[in-house]
């Protein structure tokens, strides 16, 4: 029901479902409240929101009150207001004298409590014992809690963590944590949503819990970590980064963040942070002045490019810094130097899959939206964890499915979602395309597809059928180890549902048939009709905050600026007009290429901006001695990484609360980054190092910052970002394709046709990997990250959630540990044909037997020095995810 | 579920507590099908629990959570709302005295202070011994029998100080017929 009510004279218009606080906050009329949050289900504990409404006798609770029509409400009447008084004075006294002393100012409560209550005169209770600060991040202060109980349903409601519960009865309850009543010991993600939503400060973070000044300066800008693209809000006083908090109004995170994002920010601040540029001399370090450095550097590169021609060099962007550094990098090469010996790291990680639906579709980006998540009928997740990699996207899946959006999880490990899903796949390691084969079998042969799509805006689906007319289920069970009835249930949800939404990560890409797992796995988002319907679609999820838009930029070898073709006269014409030079055609190398020609002597220079593949990339040994065979390694960082330790320069670079420009996320969204501190010492940001270098090797650059950067990047690519510029991209920035000026940004592609025209339906059998298990090698080693800590782990090792996770744990089904004699917490030694590594066994039964799953988050441990050398064919993505491997006790 | 997904193992083995027997977890699945969730199970399985450890463990409540796919914290909310649950290890035998208006009219004030001079212990403590402990409750509901005492299962009616020796030395004075967690009979 929809219509009008009154509220305090004002006639309101209210919408279907709309309670009377709801209308009233609308309006701009102020109710107080204590319990009730934002995005949150009334509580209606509290009180303090009642109200006063025309012909009926009892005061009405606002916040859970449906408005409805002709109603007349009152909202301060003295009646109200000495129930308000009565109310606060109480809530007040439940507490000792000083409680609210020790909260800082600008709490809810103490605000509330000066503008609506009286000096408490039921007398107070005994002052409260300490607060539990045993958690490396939230402080819990029981003598200031009023029972609202916001933390509980922000963090069921949002985060779906259900930590907290109450303990006790009548005027004894409390709020805790669970059995141990210990913050450290419970089932808390420390994503800090209770942190927010408290309003006394009972809840509070530890890591300002010794700030004395309010914060001088709020600055918005974007997360640093993964590529959800999460917008943040950071405090900062005295140039030193006080706290970070979510931006409410946000689309991608609505105000959520998660540990990382939130509280792991330590390492902006640490004392081993790289401060000034770096010359190996003499086995040690020299520091250096910029000039120099910058002399030293285009020195080395002009002259090995003299010596040895283009072919002689190469360049990593980075997927941690912004756009227009990875832009300017990507073009110095393209043009100074004339190769296209340049990649990044979306090489190791979702190559295969930009690859896969590049060819599908067109192109190899999203096509969906995160809001796709809340619309979605059926939400299908594989080979992606996203509540330890991408948290906040990984609570919205979460929240739907508790909401009862059927899921569908297809993953070797029992991860947390396969909790909450309908149905869990638990594939052996590396067998997808088997299975998403049968799934696509089920839907061909039950006709559970959309075949008017299919027929109308798809090719290749006779070909499909016929190959699949090969494949029986039995064939599926008996490779992929997931019953015939199971896939059979699966195929069936998914037609029913359709269209569906498909969410994927690294579990489909980091195989060596990683491309045709993403291929396989878009045939079941074609055959349900799904690529841009809202609500469904192809939805991968990106690892790093900018390797969406470090491959934008043209940091790949074989496309240029906006996945624009090498081969394409046009597009050399455009981009010789713009830069100057025209880019060679000839496809350059890609990274696991460029370190085999580094090993090999062929590759004399590499340059290597903030990525640090001596830690992060498979077969280590042989990384290393590649990057020790160059004569020259250049390296921007924020630390001496494993890779820096390499190099002959290290350039210190500005952290991401330190520069400006743009990341995009996962959902092609361009989001505006901003500086809320001044880099340390000398550091400075990897867009002007790299304009410095070009200029000293005689370019013509004279860009005055990254918005003019941009403004080129649109001319560069006109079809995707021509409509991109720095002053369209307040708040929550533009969704690529943006052709043009008055063009708002693309929610979701292929709305009305492909990209490419038509979608591809693609037919390939399984091919089993080259790594088998054998009696020497009896397990399948996968590899992944936990909650805590970000890839290498060079920002969150430096930061407090050490104290959370402070090493690598080793996976093992109990029944293996028991045949291999193993105890939980044991160190042991994982080994495969190609190194070894050490870890902390960790017993669960989250793993299959058979099994091992490895984080490799600390360089300690050398997870890549066991994982194999073999990469997909096709897009050069290694296999992290399949490893034979063999584990003793140490 | 998700609060089983972060499990920092913080708390050392020995203030865990024991666990629950395999043949105590069969008993409470039993009482799945009896309820539309297995939440709702909740009550008779921190009966069985108590039946078998003598109280709720650290362990027994994040076992039992785990069982019934309920947060920890949820456990302990009703654990913590009824008297009748322990938190930490009682003695064999439980005295629990009236402690409302008919049982204090009746002369429990006197037997509580006997109680308390022949065991040596205050409320919500056990003897060194391990053999009993003590503890008032708000109501026992029998007040036609005041003052009464409950020992574990066992009510004992019109108490008077000087039955209580014989209380104390009677080892059958806490058995009932059957165990209160029998009471709740599973479908077999």
């Amino acid at each position: 029901m929809s219509g009008r009510l009154t509220i305090d004279g004002r006639v309101v218009e209210f919408a279907q479902g709309e309670t009377i606080l709801d209308a009233a906050v609308r309006t701009g009329v102020e109710i107080p409240t204590l319990c009730k949050g934002d995005h949150l289900k009334p509580e209606g504990g509290c009180r303090l929101c009642m109200v006063e409404v025309e012909g009926r006798r009892r005061l009405e609770a606002a916040c859970h009150t449906p408005a409805s029509n002709g109603l007349v409400v009152h909202t301060a009447t003295p009646r109200l207001q000495a129930l308000r008084r009565d109310l606060l004075a109480l809530v007040q006294s439940e507490h000792g004298p000083s409680a609210f002393q020790r909260a800082s100012d600008g709490h809810k409560f103490q605000r509330l409590f000066a503008e609506h209550g009286r000096p408490n005169h039921f007398g107070s209770a005994s002052e409260a014992g300490k607060a539990d600060d045993s958690h490396p991040y939230l402080r819990f202060d029981a003598g200031l809690c009023v029972n609202c109980r916001l933390c509980l349903n922000v963090c069921e409601q949002v985060q779906g963590q259900f930590v907290w519960g109450t303990v006790g009865r009548g005027g004894n309850v409390r709020m805790a944590y669970g059995p141990n009543e210990r913050f450290d010991d419970g089932p808390c993600v420390a994503c800090g949503a209770c942190v927010d939503q408290c309003p006394t400060g009972a809840l509070f973070d530890l890591d300002r819990a010794t700030v004395i000044a309010p914060a001088a300066k709020a600055t918005d800008s974007v997360c640093g970590y993964c590529g959800v693209g999460c917008r943040v809000r950071i405090e900062s006083a005295d140039n030193r980064v006080q706290r970070i908090a979510g931006v409410p109004e946000a689309s991608v995170n609505r105000g959520h963040l998660c540990v990382k994002g939130r509280y792991a920010h330590a390492h902006h601040h640490s004392p081993d942070r790289l401060t000034q540029p770096l010359l190996r001399e003499n086995g040690g370090w020299k520091p250096i002045r910029w000039e120099e450095a910058i002399a030293w550097a285009t020195a080395r590169l002009a002259e090995i490019h003299a010596k040895h021609g283009p072919h002689a060099l190469g360049a990593m962007t980075s997927s941690r810094s912004t756009n227009e550094a990875a832009y300017l990098l990507q073009k110095l090469f393209r043009t100074r130097f004339a190769t296209n010996n340049v990649d990044c790291c979306a090489r190791v990680c979702h190559s295969s899959t930009a690859l896969a639906l590049g060819i599908a579709t067109g192109t190899g980006a999203a096509s969906t939206s995160y809001d796709d998540i809340e619309r979605a009928r059926l939400i299908v997740v594989a080979g992606a964890n996203p509540t330890e990699a991408h948290p906040v996207i990984g609570a919205r899946i979460k929240q739907a499915a508790l909401r009862g959006t059927p899921l569908i999880v297809i993953d070797p490990r029992r991860i947390e979602l396969a909790e909450y899903a309908h149905l869990h796949l638990a594939l052996r390691a590396g067998t997808n395309v088997q299975l998403f084969n049968g799934l696509a079998k089920v839907l061909i042969e039950e006709r559970l597809f959309e075949s008017e799509y299919i027929t109308q805006r798809c090719a290749g689906i006779d070909e499909l059928r016929g190959r699949l007319e090969r494949l029986s289920l039995d064939d599926v069970e008996r490779v992929t180890g997931v019953s015939a009835r199971l896939v059979r249930e699966a195929a069936r949800r998914m037609g029913a549902a359709r269209p569906c939404l498909f969410v994927s990560g690294l579990g489909l890409s980091e195989l060596t048939q990683g491309t045709e797992s993403v291929m396989t796995f878009c045939n079941l988002g074609l055959l349900t009709g799904s690529l841009g319907k809202p609500g469904a679609g192809m939805m991968p999820l990106r690892g790093q905050n900018n390797v969406q838009g470090n491959a934008d930029m043209g940091g790949m070898p074989d496309r240029v600026t906006g996945y624009q073709k090498l081969d394409d006269p046009a597009v050399l014409e455009r981009l010789e007009r713009i830069w100057g030079k025209r880019p060679p055609s000839w496809p350059g190398k890609t990274i696991p290429d460029m370190l085999d020609a580094a090993a090999a002597g062929e590759i004399k220079a590499l340059y290597i901006q903030g990525e640090d593949p001596a830690q992060s990339d498979p077969n280590q040994s042989h990384v290393i001695q590649a990057l020790q065979r160059v004569e020259l390694l250049i390296a921007h960082e924020l630390f001496l990484s494993e890779t820096a330790k390499l190099a002959h320069i290290v350039l210190p670079a500005a952290g991401v609360f330190e520069q400006e420009g743009t990341f995009t996320n996962a959902e092609r969204r361009i989001q505006l980054v901003q500086p809320a501190v001044d880099p340390p010492g000398e550091a400075r940001p990897d867009w002007r190092i790299i304009r410095d270098v070009a200029i000293a090797l005689g370019e013509q650059w004279n860009y005055s910052g990254p918005a003019e950067i941009m403004d080129e990047i649109a001319k560069a690519a006109p079809s995707l970002f021509g409509g991109v510029s720095f002053d369209r991209l307040a708040g929550d920035g533009i969704q690529w394709p943006c052709p043009d000026r008055n063009h708002p940004g693309t929610r979701t592609v292929h709305g009305e046709r492909f990209v490419s025209g038509k979608g591809k339906l693609t037919s390939v059998d399984y091919r089993p990997s080259p790594e088998k298990v054998s009696g020497e090698f009896p397990y399948l080693l996968m590899t992944g990250r936990v909650l805590e800590h970000y890839n290498v782990g060079t920002m969150t090792r430096r930061t407090p959630n050490r104290a959370l996770a402070d090493f690598d744990a080793l996976e093992i089904n109990p029944t293996d540990a028991r045949r291999e004699r193993v105890r939980d917490g044991q160190r042991i030694r994982v080994r495969s044909r190609w190194g070894e590594a050490q870890a902390i066994a960790r017993l669960t039964d989250r793993v299959a037997a058979g099994s091992l799953f490895l984080t490799f988050h600390f360089p300690e441990t050398h997870a890549n020095l066991v994982t194999s050398a073999y990469n997909d064919p096709l897009s050069k993505c290694p296999e992290y995810k399949v490893t034979a491997a063999a584990i003793a006790a140490m | 579920m998700s609060w089983q997904a972060i499990d920092r193992r913080t708390v050392p083995e020995s203030e865990l507590g024991p666990g629950i027997s395999q043949a105590a977890r069969e008993k409470i699945r039993h009482f799945f099908s009896r309820y539309p969730t297995k939440r709702a199970a909740l009550l008779p399985a921190l009966h069985i629990v108590q039946d078998q450890i003598g109280y709720c463990s650290l362990r027994a409540m994040r076992e039992v959570a785990e069982l019934l796919e309920i947060p920890p914290a949820a456990v302990m909310d009703v654990v913590s709302f009824y008297t009748m649950f322990w938190t930490h290890p009682r003695g064999r035998k439980v005295l629990m005295l009236c402690r409302s208006i008919s049982c204090q009219v009746m002369g429990a004030d006197k037997v509580q202070a006997a109680i308390q001079q022949k065991l040596g212990i205050g409320e919500h403590q056990t003897t060194p011994d391990g053999q009993f402990s003590f503890v008032t409750e708000e109501c026992l509901a029998a007040c036609d029998h005041a003052p009464c005492l409950m020992v574990n299962e066992k009510m004992h009616k019109r108490v008077r100080v000087e039955d209580l020796d014989r209380i104390l030395s009677d080892p059958d004075s806490d058995k009932l017929d059957l165990p209160r967690s029998d009471l709740y009979d599973a479908p077999k």
